[in-house]
C-alpha cells in the first residue's frame, strides 16, 4: 500500500514538474516548491481536467498531440499502479531459479512450461488489448498464428533469412490487424458486444481458411536456423528453440508493457482501456489507439505462430487449436492484464507439462479447460482481473 | 453504429407490429405452417432418395440451428457447445439402441432429458456471471466432451459405436422415407413450441433481458432463470437433434462433433439471421447445401483440370473460407442474415412491380 502510494506520488510529481516548466517557459512565473506543489497538483489536476471536458465536449474525436500527456497521466496514474505490481512480479519472477541437480524429467517439464507458456502468453497479449480497447473477445488470434507461422515457414523455405523472414511477417500482419480493425470492427463498434465477437468467430475462420488454401494444409518443416544444440544456465538444460522463443517473449513482454506504463502512446491507450467515453473527450483518439491494440495483436498473435513453428514445425490445426486452448491461460491470468496472460500462459502450461510427462499426453489438454472451468466458479476476474471484468 | 440503430428501429417495430397485427401474424403463421407442410410434402412423394435424405440432415440441422437461435438470438448468450450437446444426444441413442425395451421414442425423450440435465449443469455457474463467459463455459464443455467422447471410443470402437436401426414391428425407422417423416414432425413440433413461447411472456422477458440485462431484472425478471431456461432449453433440442443425426447416419464417432462444427453452426445462424424465424433454417440449409454445391462446382470445371483440382483440393476450406466471409459480410451490411437480404429482395421486387403496374397504367390513360 505504501508503495502505491509512493508511485502514485512520484507519476503525478513528475508529471507536475513537466507541466510546470511548460507553464513555467510560457508564463515565466511558476513556484519551485515541490513538496506543496505536489499536493495541490493532485487536487487541481482534477480541476483542470474538468476544464478541458467542458470545452472539449462532442469533439470526440479531437487531436491529442496538442495537449500534455502529462495531465492525462496523472488521471490515469491509480490505474497504473494497480497492473504494475503485477507486471513486475511476472517479469522479476524467473522460474527455476531454486533449481540446482535435478532429472531430466523435471528439467522437461520446466522447460516445456517455459516453452509453451512463453506462446500462451504471446497469444494472450493480443486477446487482452483487443479486450481492453474494444471490450471484443477476440477468437481470431488463432487465426494470426496461423498466418504468421505458414507465411514465416514460406518465407523461409524460401531462403529469404531469419531476420527478414520474421521482420516482414510481423509487418505484413501489423498493417493486416490494423486494416482489418478500420475496415470490419471500427463499422462494428458501437453495437452489441456479442455479435462483434461472434464477427471475430468469422474472421478467424476466414484468415484460417485463407492461408490454408494459400499455403496448403501439409506439416511445414523449416530448416535449422539454431541447430538444436542445449545451453546449461541456472542448472537448467534448455534447447536452443526454446531459449530463442524464452527470450523473444520476454522481449515482446517487456516492449508491450514499457510501451503501456511509459510512453504518451500507451497512456492514451490505456485511457481508451479505463473509459472510451472519457477518453474521447479528453482527446484521445479511440479509433487510432484501437487500431493499434488490433495491429499489435495480430502482430503477436503472428508471432506466438512462428515461434511455436521455428520451436517444431508443425501442421496449421496444431496451430490452429493451440490458440483455441490458450483461452483457460489468459482467463486464469485475467482478461484485461496482459502480464497475467503471461503467468497464466505459464501455470497453464506448467500443468500440462507436468500431466503430460507423468501421466498421459491425451489428458493435458482437457485439463486446461478444467482449469478453465474452476476459474470460472471460483475466481472469474482469474489472477489479475480487476473485478469490473466480470460484467462485460 | 447506423447498421446497429437500424437494426435495433427493425427489431422494435417488429415486435410493436407482432403485438399490434395479431391477425396479420396468424395470417403469417398459417401461410408459413402450410408452405412448411407442403414442401414436406412435395419432397416426400416427389423427391429421390438423395433429395430425400439431404432434406433429412437439413432438418436435422434445422433442429439444432433453431434451437441455437433461441440462445443467441432471443437470449442474447453465445454457446460454443452446439456440437458437444449433439454428441450427448448421439451417444445416448446409440447406447440405448441396444436395449430392447428403448422403442423409438425413448431414446429421443432421453437425449431430451440428458441434454437439458447437461444444459442445467454448465449453465447454472456460467449464467449467473453476465456477458460473455457462458462461451468460454461451452468452450470447456466442447472439449471436455470431445474428450470424453475420445476417450471411451478408445481404439476399439475408433470408427464409432454402430445405432441398431430402430423398428416398429417390421418397419425400419431409419430408412429414407420413414426417417425423413419423423425428423419433420420433431422439427415442426420445435418450430410450434418455440413460435408459441416467443409470442408470449417467456418470449418478451428473453427480449428485455436481451437489450438490458438491468433493465430486464428492474422489470421484475428473473434474469439468471430466463437464461438459464433459454439455455437449459436449446441444449436439450440440440441434443434430439443430435440424437436424429445418430439413426441417420447409423455409427457415431466423437470426430463427427468437433468444435468445427459448433463454429459452423453458430456462424450459419447468423448468417440466416438471428431473430427471425426462417433465418436458422436458412443457416442450416446452407451449411449441408454449400459443401455439396462446391463438389457440384469442381464437376462443372472438369474440363479445366488446374481450376477443378484447386477445387478438389480446397473444397473444405473453401467452404469455411465462404462461411466466415459470409458472417463478416452479412454482419456488416445486413444483420438480418440472408433473412434480411430475402426480404430485402422481396420489397424490391414488389417496388419493381409496381413502379411496372403504375407506368403501364399510365400509358394506358394516356
Amino acid at each position: 500500500m505504501r508503495y502505491t502510494r509512493y508511485r502514485i506520488a512520484k507519476f503525478s510529481y513528475l508529471g507536475h514538474r513537466r507541466a510546470k516548466r511548460r507553464v513555467s517557459r510560457g508564463t515565466g512565473s511558476a513556484s519551485d516548491q515541490q513538496d506543496t506543489t505536489l499536493r495541490r497538483h493532485v487536487t487541481t489536476s482534477g480541476l483542470v481536467v474538468s476544464h478541458r471536458k467542458h470545452r472539449r465536449i462532442g469533439d470526440e474525436r479531437g487531436r491529442s498531440e496538442d495537449r500534455p500527456a502529462e495531465r492525462e497521466r496523472s488521471t490515469q496514474s491509480r490505474r497504473i499502479i494497480g497492473s504494475r505490481g503485477a507486471s513486475d512480479a511476472s517479469l522479476c519472477g524467473s522460474p527455476g531459479v531454486e533449481q540446482t541437480a535435478m532429472n531430466a524429467d523435471l528439467n522437461s517439464v520446466i522447460v516445456n512450461a517455459l516453452t509453451t507458456g512463453c506462446t500462451y502468453g504471446l497469444i494472450g497479449i493480443g486477446f487482452v488489448l483487443i479486450f481492453r480497447a474494444t471490450g471484443v473477445v477476440s477468437f481470431a488470434q488463432s487465426g494470426f498464428m496461423v498466418i504468421g507461422a505458414l507465411a514465416f515457414g514460406s518465407m523461409i523455405n524460401k531462403g529469404w533469412g531469419l531476420p527478414t523472414a520474421i521482420t516482414l511477417t510481423l509487418i505484413f500482419l501489423f498493417a493486416a490487424g490494423a486494416v482489418i480493425y478500420r475496415g470490419i470492427f471500427a463499422r462494428l463498434a458501437g453495437g452489441e458486444v456479442f455479435v462483434t465477437s461472434v464477427a471475430t468467430i468469422g474472421l478467424g475462420t476466414l484468415i484460417y481458411a485463407i492461408s490454408l488454401i494459400q499455403w496448403g494444409p501439409a506439416t511445414i518443416t523449416i530448416p535449422q536456423e539454431f541447430g538444436y544444440g542445449t545451453h546449461s544456465i541456472l542448472g537448467l538444460q534448455i534447447s536452443s528453440v526454446s531459449l530463442f522463443t524464452i527470450i523473444l517473449t520476454a522481449a515482446t513482454f517487456l516492449v508491450v508493457l514499457l510501451g503501456l506504463h511509459r510512453t504518451k502512446l500507451g497512456l492514451r491507450m490505456r485511457s481508451v482501456a479505463s473509459d472510451t467515453r472519457l477518453a474521447a473527450y479528453l482527446g484521445v483518439n479511440v479509433v487510432r489507439m484501437s487500431t493499434l491494440a488490433w495491429a499489435v495483436a495480430a502482430t503477436t498473435g503472428g508471432l506466438a505462430g512462428l515461434v511455436y513453428l521455428i520451436a517444431g514445425g508443425s501442421n496449421p490445426g496444431t496451430v490452429y487449436s493451440l490458440g483455441m486452448v490458450a483461452f483457460p491461460a489468459i482467463l486464469l491470468g485475467g482478461f484485461d492484464s496482459v502480464a497475467g496472460a503471461l503467468v497464466g500462459g505459464i501455470l497453464i502450461a506448467a500443468l500440462q507439462s507436468v500431466i503430460s510427462v507423468y501421466f498421459n499426453t491425451t489428458y493435458q489438454d482437457v485439463a486446461a479447460y478444467v482449469i478453465l472451468l474452476g476459474v470460472l466458479l471460483l475466481r472469474p476476474q482469474g489472477l489479475f482481473g480487476s473485478r469490473a471484468v466480470v460484467r462485460i | 453504429m447506423t447498421n446497429t440503430q437500424m437494426a435495433g428501429i427493425t427489431a422494435n417495430s417488429g415486435t410493436l407490429t407482432a403485438t399490434a397485427k395479431s391477425s396479420g401474424r396468424d395470417r403469417t403463421f398459417l401461410v408459413g405452417s402450410a408452405a412448411f407442410v407442403a414442401l414436406a410434402a412435395l419432397i416426400l412423394f416427389g423427391g429421390s432418395t438423395y433429395v430425400i435424405y439431404t432434406s433429412t440432415l437439413v432438418c436435422i440441422y434445422g433442429i439444432v440451428t433453431v434451437s441455437q437461435e433461441w440462445l443467441f438470438g432471443r437470449a442474447g448468450q453465445i454457446s460454443l457447445g452446439a456440437a458437444a450437446m449433439m454428441l450427448i444426444g448421439a451417444y445416448t441413442t446409440s447406447y440405448l439402441s441396444n436395449y430392447s425395451w428403448a422403442v423409438f421414442p425413448i431414446p429421443l425423450v432421453v437425449a431430451l432429458v440428458l441434454g437439458g440435465v447437461v444444459g442445467l449443469i454448465v449453465g447454472i455457474p456460467a449464467l449467473r456471471l453476465t456477458g460473455l463467459y457462458l462461451m468460454l463455459t461451452t468452450l470447456a464443455l466442447q472439449f471436455i466432451v470431445s474428450f470424453l467422447g475420445q476417450d471411451a471410443q478408445g481404439t476399439a470402437y475408433e470408427a464409432g459405436y454402430i445405432v441398431k436401426p430402430p423398428q416398429w414391428g417390421s418397419l425400419v425407422l431409419s430408412n429414407y422415407r420413414p426417417l425423413f417423416v419423423i425428423t419433420v414432425v420433431v422439427l415442426g413440433l420445435v418450430l410450434l413450441a418455440l413460435n408459441g413461447m416467443y409470442s408470449g411472456v417467456p418470449g418478451r422477458a428473453w427480449a428485455a433481458l436481451r437489450q438490458n440485462e438491468f433493465g430486464a431484472s428492474v422489470m421484475g425478471i428473473n434474469v439468471t432463470r430466463w437464461k438459464l431456461a433459454a439455455y437449459v432449453g436449446s441444449s436439450a433440442l440440440t441434443a434430439v437433434g443430435g440424437s436424429l443425426y445418430a439413426y441417420q447416419t447409423g455409427a457415431v464417432g466423437y470426430d463427427s462433433f468437433s468444435l468445427d462444427l459448433s463454429l459452423a453452426l453458430l456462424i450459419m445462424v447468423f448468417v440466416g439471421g438471428i431473430g427471425t424465424k426462417i433465418g436458422p433454417l436458412i443457416g442450416a440449409g446452407a451449411i449441408v447445401i454449400l459443401p455439396k454445391v462446391l463438389q457440384q462446382l469442381s464437376s462443372v470445371f472438369a474440363a479445366n483440370v488446374t481450376v477443378s483440382t484447386w477445387l478438389n483440393t480446397n473444397e473444405a476450406f473453401l467452404s469455411s473460407a465462404i462461411y466466415g466471409a459470409a458472417l463478416l459480410i452479412l454482419l456488416l451490411f445486413e444483420r438480418d442474415g440472408l433473412f434480411g437480404v430475402g426480404r430485402r429482395l422481396y420489397y424490391l421486387v414488389i417496388r419493381i412491380a409496381r413502379a411496372l403496374l403504375s407506368l403501364r397504367r399510365g400509358t394506358e390513360v394516356s
